[in-house]
């Protein structure tokens, strides 16, 4: 499965505090139906000369939705005149704020075959909203409204929350609202990820994300079928205690050929952080083939990546199979080089032999099937 | 016509305005039971209850075997004389009755466990004061005790209803469910619940109005009430027992919900897990 | 059949009283309540048990006396009630009039009995019991604990007549309390209380009364005559048993019986039925005989309790001659 990450719109209605998009120059594109028809040929292309792959195409930004219904209805005829004999191998999801989210988009994310919405939400005042002061009222109660839509039409949504500084005041409070609001979907537990010195206040470190999953997960692991899908609870659950590995992108070691990020103008990277960074940076769908971004030769080093690591920096953890040493990207904002782990193996580390085993009781071996 | 069931009072043109409707039939006097079958079945109604607020002493209501014909909401203040009472359980733990008591009278508590006991099916109404801990204790009674008996409400409407990571509302036990149950006054207008008709909070002027009730912002409100606790970030929304009790008890006064609800979120999970394995009677 | 108690506290001070070391060591004024009353009521019947019987102290004492006694009729239960028959004019009121229509197998009393020339009585105490007496006479089967040597059961055959109690004697001895000094037949008197017991049986005999023996006696202290003349006469069939009789206190505690309320005691709550508790019970019983069979040494060898027709006597006997000896034994035989 190839995810495209579709950057269809860096211009977004909110101004979170942790989120980078909004801060690059130039933000604010939005991707021509030009650049978007460019997307939908070369991704046909791509699934004739591979017939064993499929696309996930991931609509992000910014804030998808302000692009409005008609696009995604645009969106939906150029896929049906482009990509006629593949599109059953192409699927859809959304992140989104949800602030946006009303009736006219109903239909035609149907139609796109999309069942469920990815968003985020903070309870904590001002990290989220649009302006300067991040009106987060105005931000939560269009949040709600989209919620209300969503339930109505029977989409089904996951959360995304990321760990702030001030997280670490009332996790379990934290915890039980998150759990309260998102009572069905999917829920993922993220560090937030900083990068300079003026949003430093809201930085943790990776022991201070291990003790807060830590706090959390005695309570998660009581009540698990309660709550059954919080990450990333449930994928070391799956991992751990069940054997079924379950990781996500960035534990995976996967992320090589199988991850593309597209920007407005067509351009293609990595990933976002990739695309923000200028690096990992492979070329414009106007001039080269997807398998051909899929296939560049700069994607090497993370692969390299994966033989370099285990014979050094990891060498003998217990908790490789688990982690592949991280996402690169975060080696990468640590040391300007991807052949380190990333900064945040010591959380995974950390909540796995303070908390998880202890409370569950299971050592996690690698060697055992 | 509404999909909606109306609790309504014992009014012939009311009743006869609203022919083919669901109601529920309020009413304070015992006597009127068979008056109320009858009439609803004169102006074709679909009686789904009566809602009987006797008050004074359950043992001194004139319960009667034409109340087998439907169900029947019994509020009454007290239990009154076990000794006057028991020459009616036969007939009441036979009836489709469910008694009310208020935890207004802190022996209530030990007489709902009483009644239940003896197959009278039974609701708490939580008000102030509420000694959380007894509830907790008649909860557990009901719900893991040793031997089945008479329905012990909210308790049991919650381990049948309750589906995990779903809201969970019983108003519905005691009348206060607006997204199937509107309350009519003897006038013909509308409120989302029996408070607010008292008060004359209603959100439509006539019954006659009723279908264009999903535009009216106050039904839309409430319907989505629930989202204010997220929206003000208050202590029902970091609750625990949140999806069980929806924040049904803020700002009535009282502390202790909390401990109470996660238990009994608690006690209905083990409830439903047990029924999974059969292993309650 | 567990016996339940709704009270602590009692009217008398009898010298032999099995409950004195219990209710000195418990809180006087525990009663019974609503819940826990419910509870063991769920209890039995799941248990499978139809017979609800009530004790304390005094069980009339308790407020709601008669609610619980008509709560478990209306449960299906058949009650019976041991008493004192120091009953209040106004408790006494309430059962005649709420329990008028009920049939005797569903509801009646055991009233002990003591003899007012030999056990210091207070004339307003008397008075009490017979009024009581006088009021549920065909409702009460007598009984009388044997705690002296010197005993006369005239008395017994008198108010049999006077107030028309049942026709049945419940004949039982006072055991001694391990850990208590109350007024009981030593091991070495139990023959010659055995003998006294018989020449009354003219007067059983006369007055058609039934002897029923409670627990605790050894048979082989009754001679043939005596047992082929129960076996006639009785009030069923004899039975020379010990056994964990189960108590259950106002607080849920449980024990094996009254002689031995200090011995392993345990919570009600830790048992899903009764066959559990029974079960938890006798297996220590039975280490008790494993250390002695019984009141004689020749019990040890004794074929009658080897096949369960006598237990060897009261076991609160071997359990308080441990108490006093160095501990040597199974560690279950003490207190």
């Amino acid at each position: 499965m190839t995810t495209i990450i579709l950057k269809a719109t860096e211009a977004c209605n909110s101004n979170c505090y942790y989120c980078d998009v909004v801060r690059k120059q130039g933000s604010g594109r939005s991707m021509p139906l030009e650049v978007l028809e460019t997307v939908y040929r070369r991704v046909d292309e791509h699934l004739r000369s591979s017939p064993e792959d499929r696309i996930s195409l991931l609509w992000h930004g910014g804030e998808p939705l302000l692009l409005g219904p008609e696009y995604f209805r645009a969106a939906l005829q150029l896929q049906r005149r482009l990509c006629a004999d593949t599109q059953s191998r192409i699927s859809h999801d959304v992140q989104t704020n949800l602030t946006l989210f009303d009736e006219s988009f109903v239909d035609v994310f149907r139609e796109l075959g999309i069942t469920a919405l990815g968003t985020s939400y903070d309870p904590e005042p001002h990290m989220r909203g649009p302006g300067r002061a991040r009106d987060s009222t105005r931000y939560n109660e269009g949040f709600m409204r989209g919620l209300r839509v969503l339930e109505r039409h029977g989409f089904a949504w996951g959360m995304i929350y990321v760990v702030t500084q001030r997280s670490l005041r009332q996790p379990l409070e934290t915890f039980h609202f998150l759990t309260n609001l998102s009572l069905e979907g999917a829920f993922n537990l993220n560090a937030v990820l900083i990068y300079d010195q003026q949003r430093k206040d809201v930085a943790i470190t990776a022991e201070q994300f291990a003790d807060f999953l830590g706090t959390l997960f005695e309570v998660w692991w009581k009540h698990r079928d309660r709550f059954p899908a919080v990450e990333p609870f449930r994928a070391l659950r799956e991992s751990i205690i069940d054997r079924r590995l379950s990781l996500g992108c960035v534990d995976s070691g996967q992320c090589t050929y199988h991850h593309v990020n597209v920007a407005p103008d067509g351009s293609t990277s990595q990933c976002g952080r990739a695309a923000d960074w200028n690096i990992l940076s492979y070329g414009n769908l106007a001039d080269r083939s997807l398998t051909d971004v899929l296939r560049d030769p700069e994607r090497e080093q993370l692969e390299r990546r994966q033989q370099v690591l285990p014979q050094g920096e990891c060498a003998g953890c217990r908790f490789w199979k688990l982690c592949h040493g991280g996402c690169p990207l975060d080696a990468y904002s640590q040391h300007r080089d991807f052949l380190h782990k990333s900064e945040w193996c010591e959380a995974k580390r950390g909540f796995i032999e303070r908390y998880f085993e202890p409370v569950t009781g299971v050592r996690f071996d690698p060697d055992q099937d | 016509m509404t999909s909606h069931a109306l609790v309504v009072p014992h009014d012939q043109d009311l009743l006869r305005r609203l022919k083919g409707q669901t109601v529920v039939v309020r009413t304070d006097d015992p006597a009127s039971v068979a008056t109320i079958l009858t009439d609803t079945d004169r102006h074709d109604l679909r009686l789904r209850g009566i809602w009987l607020k006797a008050g004074g002493a359950l043992a001194n209501v004139e319960v009667d075997e034409s109340w087998r014909r439907c169900r029947v909401a019994l509020e009454v203040d007290v239990m009154g004389s076990y000794r006057v009472l028991r020459r009616r359980l036969g007939l009441l733990s036979g009836l489709r009755t469910r008694v009310y008591l208020s935890t207004r009278e802190p022996e209530n508590v030990t007489n709902v466990r009483v009644l239940a006991s003896l197959g009278v099916a039974c609701a708490v109404v939580i008000e102030q004061p509420v000694d959380w801990d007894a509830l907790a204790d008649l909860a557990t009674y009901a719900l893991l005790g040793l031997r089945s008996r008479g329905s012990i409400e909210p308790m049991h409407y919650l381990a049948r209803n309750y589906v995990a990571r779903h809201r969970t509302d019983f108003g519905a036990i005691y009348f206060d469910d607006p997204k199937n149950l509107l309350h009519v006054d003897d006038q013909g207008r509308v409120a989302l619940s029996h408070r607010e008709l008292l008060r004359g909070d209603v959100v439509l002027q006539s019954v006659d109005e009723l279908s264009g009730l999903e535009c009216v912002e106050a039904y839309q409100e409430r319907i989505y009430g629930w989202q204010r606790h997220f929206l003000d970030a208050d202590a029902c929304a970091c609750c625990p027992g949140w999806r069980i009790c929806l924040g049904r008890y803020l700002g009535s006064g009282s502390s202790g919900c909390a401990s109470f609800f996660e238990e009994l979120l608690d006690l209905v999970e083990q409830y439903q897990a047990r029924r999974g394995q059969g292993r309650l009677g | 059949m567990p016996n339940v108690l709704l009270t602590q506290r009692c009217v008398r001070a009898c010298p032999y009283c099995f409950a004195s070391k219990h209710m000195t060591e418990g809180a006087p004024d525990a009663v019974l309540s609503w819940e826990d009353f419910i509870y063991v009521a769920d209890f039995l019947q799941n248990s499978g048990e139809r017979r609800f019987p009530m004790l304390g102290g005094e069980p009339t004492l308790h407020p709601q006396f008669v609610e619980f006694v008509a709560y478990a009729l209306d449960r299906g239960f058949r009650v019976h009630v041991f008493t004192s028959g120091v009953v209040s004019e106004r408790t006494l009121e309430a059962i005649a009039s709420e329990f008028r229509d009920e049939p005797f197998d569903r509801f009646h009393f055991i009233c002990n009995l003591n003899d007012p020339e030999q056990t210091p009585t207070s004339a307003s105490e008397l008075r009490n019991v017979h009024r009581f007496l006088a009021r549920m006479g065909e409702r009460v089967i007598p009984g009388f604990n044997i705690y002296r040597t010197d005993f006369t059961l005239d008395f017994l055959f008198e108010a049999i007549n006077r107030f028309g109690l049942q026709r049945t004697l419940r004949l039982g001895l006072a055991h001694p309390i391990p850990g208590a000094s109350t007024a009981c037949i030593r091991i070495h008197d139990i023959e010659h209380v055995i003998e006294r017991m018989f020449s009354f049986r003219p007067l059983f005999e006369r007055m058609r009364v039934k002897p029923g023996l409670d627990c605790g006696f050894p048979m082989c202290r009754f001679t043939e005559q005596q047992l082929g003349w129960l076996m006639r006469h009785g009030a069923g069939i004899s039975e020379f048993g010990c056994s964990p009789v189960l108590d259950i206190g106002p607080d849920l505690t449980v024990w094996p019986c009254f002689p031995l309320s200090s011995f392993h005691r345990k919570s009600l709550l830790e048992f899903n039925s009764q066959k559990e508790l029974l079960a938890y019970y006798r297996r220590i019983h039975d280490v008790v005989r494993t250390e002695i069979g019984g009141l004689y040494p020749e019990c040890d060898s004794c074929w009658y309790r080897e096949d369960g027709r006598c237990a060897g006597g009261c076991i609160a006997h071997s359990v308080g001659r441990f108490q006093s000896e160095a501990r040597l034994r199974l560690p279950e035989v003490y207190l």
